[in-house]
């Protein structure tokens, strides 16, 4: 089995005793970028170099990651927000937010044309290719809380679920939408799996039960639209009380961060839902040394961790000695 | 007009209070209205009514049982009773703790964070100058002499971003400011040891600890 058959594998549910290594997030670094001349900020727009700074890090670390776009801004740009294109360090952000009323709200048709949306779909086709025995290529889509929060600002959506529920519901459902739309498209352009990444919808900003209510039922919907798809949900920051719920969105791997255990995470999560984590982005990948992300990694295994990942997106700025020490975890057992 | 009775000072310090743990704007209305009507004087009821339900938002977000939603609900109740009572303040009576001047730095977006920061800075009876995202050196130490500022916060939620931090502390050290001002920082991907690194003076891991940092770095100034 190649690396890409075993990570599918995996996914399938068809395990084996062989440790496996995977990010569903975003796992491109400055080092590797430049080293293939695909720096950002032009590899957000260029789908040539966007393949290639998305292949970068498998080829010179061997950590799996192919996952394309690099930010969380892709959805809120096609859908009308002003953006920073970045640096050759930092992702495009969103600098103002859309005043509009929720209901007043309408995805554009023809949003599938807009901003760097037909960029990545073209480096996906290009990755689908050069990347077809070598590991999965995955589309990262953004959850429709977060997709939320981006275009109308994380403040006014987050005091709407207290003043105005049944209307962020509804806007919710119309950014669910977006979601399927884009999911579809990129499984068009050829890639292997899907990420659903909601960090807006953490634990460290929302309860357990807000987060049932206001974020769970329009993943659900995204997830219910990729039928027979290997997905992921990824979400930031403190989630144990939302575990309970993460079955129920339909997902077949939950990503997370280090601030939940892995052995509680999975006796949470149940039979039905993979864990995939948990080595600590900024302790051990860009701040601790080899030994210390080897380490990390091997706790990780030995509680149970079915797929081996950086908690939460690989720091742009870390060193590609510590990628491969996440790498050599999975070889040298 | 005399001060209110007792019973009924404190009937509306009670409601000024509760109005806004249980996140209720109109009720915030209604006993600012009556505090003004009663003429109890502003400053109290901002600090003995509606700064002291803050406090217990503030337990309650601590103790995960309130989270950001109610957080800024809560701060929408409290900012509708100070603005009608605003323009009954005496001026000098307010105990004023030290002058903060805070903001996300440059290249970063996040405020959610910094915002709670600000609020509880603020309701701790702090001057707190807020210059919100994406702030760069030059106009943290401008605010900060034009307002003769004793802490800088800054704020980052990126890897990249926080790196930023640096950048001010040198800038500070540079302008020969860096004696004067002391910096705490915060955020996400921040730390201890990474607060200590960039020339920080103190690091806070969330917003009521912020306070508690805030009032020991006055308390080191004077001392």
């Amino acid at each position: 089995m190649n690396t890409k058959e075993r990570i599918l594998a995996t996914l399938r549910g068809e395990r084996s005793n062989e440790r496996v290594v995977w990010v569903p997030t975003v796992g491109v670094t400055v080092e590797a970028m430049k080293q293939v001349d695909a720096s950002w900020p032009e590899s957000h727009w260029d789908p040539k170099k966007l393949a290639r700074a998305a292949a970068s890090t498998y080829e010179l670390t061997g950590v799996p990651c192919c996952t394309v776009p690099f930010c969380l801004t892709l959805e809120g740009e096609a859908l009308g927000c002003p953006l920073d294109k970045g640096t050759g360090i930092t992702q495009p952000q969103i600098m103002e937010h859309l005043e509009t009323g929720f209901d007043e709200f309408e995805v554009p048709e023809n949003f599938l044309e807009r901003g760097r949306i037909p960029a990545v779909l073209e480096a996906i086709s290009l990755l689908a290719a050069s990347q077809r025995n070598v590991q999965p290529v995955n589309m990262k889509v953004t959850g429709p809380f977060t997709i939320a929060c981006a275009v109308f600002g994380a403040e006014r959506v987050l005091l709407a679920t207290i003043e105005e529920p049944e209307a962020v519901k509804r806007v919710m459902e119309k950014m669910a939408q977006v979601g399927i739309a884009l999911s579809h498209a990129a499984l068009k352009a050829g890639v292997d799996t899907i990420t659903l990444s909601d960090p807006v919808a953490s634990g460290d900003l929302l309860s357990g039960d807000q987060y049932a209510e206001f974020a769970r039922p329009y993943e659900q919907k995204v997830f219910a639209a990729l039928k027979g798809v290997p997905t992921s949900l990824h979400i930031c920051g403190y989630t144990k009380d939302l575990m309970p719920h993460i079955a129920s969105t339909g997902t077949r791997s939950f990503s997370f961060e280090e601030k939940v255990e892995v052995r509680d995470a999975k006796q949470i999560l149940g039979d039905d839902v993979l864990a995939i984590g948990n080595v600590a982005p900024v302790r051990a990948l860009l701040n601790g040394s080899p030994a210390d992300v080897l380490r990390e990694a091997n706790k990780c295994f030995e509680d149970g961790i079915d797929l081996l990942s950086s908690g939460c997106a690989v720091p742009p700025l870390t060193k590609l000695e510590n990628l491969r020490a996440m790498a050599d975890a999975a070889r040298t057992h | 007009m005399n001060a209110p009775a007792t019973s009924e000072r404190e009937e509306i310090l009670n409601g000024l209070a509760d109005s806004v743990w249980k996140l209720d704007p109109a009720m915030a209305t209604q006993f600012a209205q009556r505090a003004i009507d009663t003429g109890m004087d502003a400053y109290e009821a901002i600090n003995d009514g509606l700064a002291k339900g803050m406090m217990v938002v503030s337990g309650k977000f601590d103790r995960r049982e309130y989270f950001v939603p109610e957080l800024l609900r809560a701060a929408k109740a409290m900012n509708t009773g100070i603005d009608l009572l605003k323009p009954y303040l005496k001026v000098d009576a307010t105990t004023h703790k030290g002058t903060v001047v805070i903001a996300t730095v440059k290249g970063d977006i996040h405020q959610i964070g910094k915002n709670l920061v600000a609020l509880m800075l603020r309701t701790a009876g702090f001057t707190v100058h807020d210059l919100g995202v994406n702030c760069p050196a030059e106009k943290y130490l401008g605010k900060a002499k034009e307002e003769n500022a004793d802490i800088i916060g800054m704020s980052a939620l990126m890897t990249t971003t926080m790196l930023y931090m640096e950048t001010v502390t040198r800038e500070l050290e540079q302008q020969g400011m860096r004696e004067r001002i002391r910096v705490m920082v915060g955020g996400a991907p921040v730390s201890e040891a990474f607060a200590k690194k960039v020339g920080a003076d103190r690091y806070a891991s969330h917003a009521a600890m912020a306070v508690q940092v805030a009032k020991e770095l006055v308390a080191q100034k004077v001392a």
